[in-house]
């Protein structure tokens, strides 16, 4: 079994370029998975969650790992008030149990250095990586950054503050 | 070896075929010569003489027999009928031995490309030398059957250590219904026995909550992992 688990954290965190620091959320979100997946060793293709509550569980909420998602900011949190940013970018992490209305994400603006909430009110795009982002971006959050990769990106656009 | 003609010739007795294939190469290794012309094969011997020919006939040269009256076919040797009586009559165990005791699922797969040396599929009967040379202790393992009601029987595992993650986990413990393959995860900063008991608790709980109890729990025995007293 944790065999199956890794193995599917890993294919998440590899697909979605997800850094290996966010393994248990990979891990719990394989874990949830795995619940709602087809077993060999349970008859009828059950999944283990429909042999422990007897109903089919529901599958229409399930969203890529390490997607991007657009978290919408409630208007009391606002800092511009009129014409300040509706939402924030934030990657898919996983879900919550029980319900299909509310996901586990990763809020990188959230606390110093990004913090994983939970809510509803997302817009998912799910054909691209959060992680996918501006050097610059990746360092406020303290991913790991390829030198290799920082460099090319500092040299076409240089930073205007260093001349 | 077979006589023809005074011709001795090196040969295998395939009974399956209907025809007799004389081959040009054992005619030259035995000294003969073969000249093709006009539709027909003349073999010369190296003193001259020709004691075979043979004519074409849709694109294959039929051998005549000249001489002797009974050449109707071509006699098989008693021995070499003896050896193509061995091998259609070996038995498994024969071939095994053979084979240097080759286990029988193989022998199965071995491959007749020759028809001759078909190993017959029996059952076999116990090889005792088999027994004496590759005996091995047997492996305790029953098929165990899947529990019937969930949380009767709890398997656990735990994982790590990992990189450090984002909350500073480095492990993580699993728990599986046996009847239903629940899983439920928990992650562990350390794998003292504090923490794996607090985690155990707390999955009890859970448990607890879907009015059901935990009857057996199963784990691999790690070190470190359940060595307290909740577990004793």
């Amino acid at each position: 079994m944790i065999r199956t688990l890794n193995t599917k954290a890993r294919s998440m965190m590899q697909d979605g370029n997800v850094p290996i620091r966010f393994w248990p959320e990979a891990v719990r979100t394989a874990c949830y998975l795995h619940r709602r997946s087809p077993t060999s060793s349970l008859s009828e293709n059950r999944s283990p969650y429909e042999a422990l509550f007897g109903t089919v569980p529901q599958i229409k909420h399930l969203r890529r790992f390490g997607c991007k998602v657009f978290k919408h900011i409630p208007p009391a949190q606002r800092t511009e008030r009129k014409f300040g940013s509706r939402s924030n970018i934030c990657m898919m992490l996983g879900y919550v149990h029980d319900t299909t209305k509310i996901w586990r994400i990763w809020d990188f603006k959230s606390g110093r250095s990004g913090r994983a909430v939970e809510c509803s009110s997302l817009i998912f795009q799910e054909e691209e990586n959060a992680h996918e982002r501006s050097v610059e971006e990746e360092k406020n959050i303290g991913f790991p950054v390829q030198t290799e990769r920082s460099y090319e990106i500092v040299e076409d656009h240089p930073d205007p503050q260093g001349k | 070896m077979v006589q023809l003609n005074g011709v001795c010739i090196e040969a295998f007795f395939v009974p399956e075929f209907r025809i007799s294939l004389l081959s040009v190469s054992q005619l030259d290794s035995q000294g003969l010569t073969a000249i093709f012309k006009d539709g027909l094969c003349t073999i010369i011997d190296q003193y001259g003489n020709n004691p075979l020919s043979a004519t074409l006939d849709c694109g294959l040269y039929i051998l005549q027999r000249l001489g002797s009256a009974h050449t109707s076919s071509i006699e098989t040797p008693p021995q070499l009928r003896s050896i193509h009586a061995t091998c259609k009559s070996d038995s498994i165990e024969v071939w095994h031995r053979r084979l240097a005791h080759l286990n029988y699922a193989d022998l199965k797969l071995i491959p007749d490309s020759d028809k001759k040396t078909k190993i017959p599929w029996q059952t076999p009967r116990l090889c005792q030398t088999c027994v004496e040379t590759k005996q091995q202790q047997h492996v305790i393992r029953t098929k165990s059957s899947r529990s019937s009601t969930p949380f009767e029987l709890i398997h656990s595992d735990l994982c790590g250590p990992m990189k450090h993650s984002i909350g500073g986990a480095q492990f993580y413990i699993i728990y599986i219904d046996d009847c239903t393959r629940y899983t439920e995860v928990y992650f562990l900063i350390t794998k003292s026995a504090d923490e794996i008991s607090a985690k155990f608790q707390a999955y009890q709980a859970w448990v607890k909550a879907q009015g059901l109890q935990i009857k057996r729990f199963r784990c691999d025995n790690g070190s470190g992992e359940y060595n307290n007293s909740l577990f004793l």
